[in-house]
């Protein structure tokens, strides 16, 4: 598998897996000139989430979650940012990152981390 | 009214701080505004991880605001009231209705000693409000009559008791002023010789009277300072109040005893160690020693600048410390106990050992003490080597212990409190000249030799005063209001005669 098709794999099953949760779908795909959102939910408070998924096969040492940095976390904060302020939303925020790890048998294992820019200030 | 307030030092002074919280949607962001110094900045991550363990999360845009605005805060004494603050907003605790919070939180939610708990404790009973403060602070807070305060283990039962769930106990009113038995370092009885320096410390003691010990090395100074510890009265509980008040300004350990402060400055002090100050305006040894002993071994060694600074808290009884960012003022009520050398190499006067130094070299080594710090010490002693014989009598017996001359300090104490107290003093050694005047009658027979005196040995305004001082602490110390000739003469003798004091 590509590694774009891979990626594209990835968000879907991310949308599966959170919509088992119980969270609200709101949107995908949002582009904005400084970064992507991959996934906008809904969780079960009511608070926006946007997600940000990643996918990676072993074979990597580095598992999924690390191969985000301090800069694209930044280009994600602005993107959510610009978001909030299309939709003129005004409650709580944040941004969850979702992790996929696909061993070579085929199976997905799952790590959820929220908040990841809780306290980040600017 | 519904306020969480907080507070900050400033010298011994606790100012109230008010703790406003605004939570919007938004990021999890934390902003703090109000001048915050580091450690209060830091607080938000304490307070978080906090409120995290009891699982209250924070969300949103958070601005937490300490007013008054312009005031520096300072400490992370301040964590307590945020979190409150915080958990109130968050709707977890109901507003209460004007109480005091003090404490430093960990990240399991416990709450760490703090600094200034004492202060706090005033502030409390001034405001009329109730107090929290963590537990390992609650034998200091008790001090302070009249107000109802509580300590507090942990974030949990603080949040409990302000739902109402589960009351905390107020604290007790400690009552440490009781009489502990203290056994001295040095018995006066263990000091061989030194007739003259054991009365003056007894002087010293019962009016609170600085003490000079000029003496060649090893015959006794030190000793016979660590003896004066033995022989001071208690602390009454208002001073015990004044003592632990700025100990715990410095996060000093509250132990409850009631003995008196008994400082030791090294001479490589600098003079904000020993008179206050620093970014922090904090207090010195001189204030630490309030009440108690500054004792100042082998003096002429001391900087210069240090002794002088001492000139006037010496006489005022408080030191104000000055900077740019404010003043702050300290008390400083302390007996000064001094020891030097009479010269460089230490033995002249001495009878049997011949001093070395020459007449320039004595003459700098007298000129590092400049005359106006000696002309606040009232008492001079020679504290002369011992004899041989003298050295080697072991008759312990015969001489006086430090219990029965403890004795006679407190019965004159006593009598000096009687006398004083209208006026809102305890000592003779901090009665204002006028007072004094006004309040010892002075017969002519000792007019004539005051006045005589005071040609002979070029008596200074306040060293008049300072002798009736003690003129008036030995007749405290006999039982007799009416002051007698041969009191004045004794006093007198304790004088530094003209400006030779290193004539032993």
């Amino acid at each position: 598998m590509k590694p774009q098709e891979l990626g594209k794999k990835g968000e879907d099953v991310a949308k599966k897996y959170l919509e088992k949760k119980g969270w609200r779908y709101v949107d995908q795909n949002v582009r904005f000139p400084r970064g992507e959102i991959d996934l906008v939910f809904f969780d079960s408070s009511k608070e926006l989430v946007f997600v940000e998924v990643r996918t990676r096969s072993v074979g990597t040492l580095q598992p999924p979650e690390s191969t985000l940095g301090p800069r694209k976390l930044r280009s994600l904060l602005h993107a959510a940012r610009c978001y909030v302020n299309r939709k003129d939303w005004s409650g709580y925020w944040r941004i969850d990152l979702v992790a996929f790890t696909v061993t070579p048998k085929g199976e997905w294992q799952v790590a959820h981390f929220e908040d990841i820019a809780g306290g980040m200030l600017s | 009214m519904s306020a969480v307030w907080g507070m900050t030092l400033r010298g011994v002074e606790a100012l109230r701080v008010e703790v406003e919280v605004e939570m919007t949607g938004g990021l999890f962001v934390m902003t703090l505004v109000g001048l915050p110094d580091v450690a209060v900045r830091e607080a938000r991550e304490r307070v978080r991880a906090a409120l995290r363990s009891l699982d209250i999360p924070l969300r949103g845009r958070i601005a937490i605001n300490l007013a008054p605005a312009d005031v520096p805060k300072e400490g992370a004494l301040l964590d307590l009231p945020i979190a409150v603050g915080l958990a109130v907003q968050g709707g977890v605790v109901p507003p209460p209705e004007g109480a005091l919070f003090l404490g430093e939180l960990a990240l399991d939610g416990r709450l760490r000693r703090v600094r200034g708990a004492v202060s706090g404790a005033i502030l409390a009973r001034d405001l009329g409000v109730p107090l929290y403060v963590p537990r390992e602070n609650g034998k200091e807070v008790s001090l302070v009559d009249g107000v109802e305060a509580y300590g507090v283990p942990d974030l949990a039962s603080l949040f409990r008791h302000l739902r109402k769930e589960a009351p905390l106990l107020p604290l007790e009113r400690e009552n440490p002023a009781m009489e502990v038995p203290f056994v001295p370092e040095v018995d006066l009885q263990e000091i061989k010789g030194q007739a003259q320096a054991k009365r003056a410390l007894e002087i010293a003691a019962a009016g609170h009277h600085n003490l000079f010990l000029v003496g060649a090395p090893g015959s006794g100074k030190s000793m016979l300072a660590k003896a004066l510890r033995g022989i001071l009265p208690s602390l009454s509980r208002e001073e015990l109040l004044e003592v632990h008040r700025i100990r715990s300004t410095l996060g000093l350990p509250f132990d409850g005893s009631t003995l008196p402060p008994f400082r030791c400055v090294h001479h490589t002090a600098t003079t904000p160690a020993v008179c206050g100050g620093g970014s922090r305006m904090q207090p010195g040894e001189i204030s630490l020693a309030h009440r108690g002993v500054l004792f100042l071994d082998e003096m002429p060694e001391f900087r210069r600048e240090l002794l002088e600074a001492m000139r006037q808290p010496l006489e005022d009884g408080s030191i104000a410390v000055n900077r740019a960012s404010g003043s702050v003022t300290y008390p400083s009520r302390v007996l000064l106990v001094c020891a030097a050398n009479p010269c460089a190499c230490g033995y002249y006067g001495d009878p049997k050992i011949p001093c070395r130094c020459s007449a320039s070299e004595r003459r700098r080594y007298a000129k590092r003490l400049s005359g106006p710090i000696l002309d606040r010490v009232d008492l001079h002693v020679a504290v002369p080597r011992l004899t041989p014989e003298e050295l080697l009598s072991d008759e312990e017996s015969s001489r006086e212990n430090s219990r029965a001359v403890r004795e006679r300090v407190l019965e004159a104490r006593d009598r000096q409190r009687a006398r004083w107290r209208p006026f809102g003093y305890s000592c003779n050694a901090e009665v204002p000249e006028r007072l004094l005047r006004k309040n010892i009658r002075i017969g002519t027979r000792e007019r004539n030799f005051l006045r005589e005196a005071a040609r002979k040995h070029v008596l200074t305004g306040r060293g008049m005063t300072r002798l009736l001082r003690v003129v008036r602490t030995i007749g405290d110390l006999r039982g007799e209001e009416e002051l007698s000739l041969d009191m004045f003469a004794e006093a007198l003798g304790y004088r530094k005669d003209g400006n030779s004091w290193m004539n032993v």
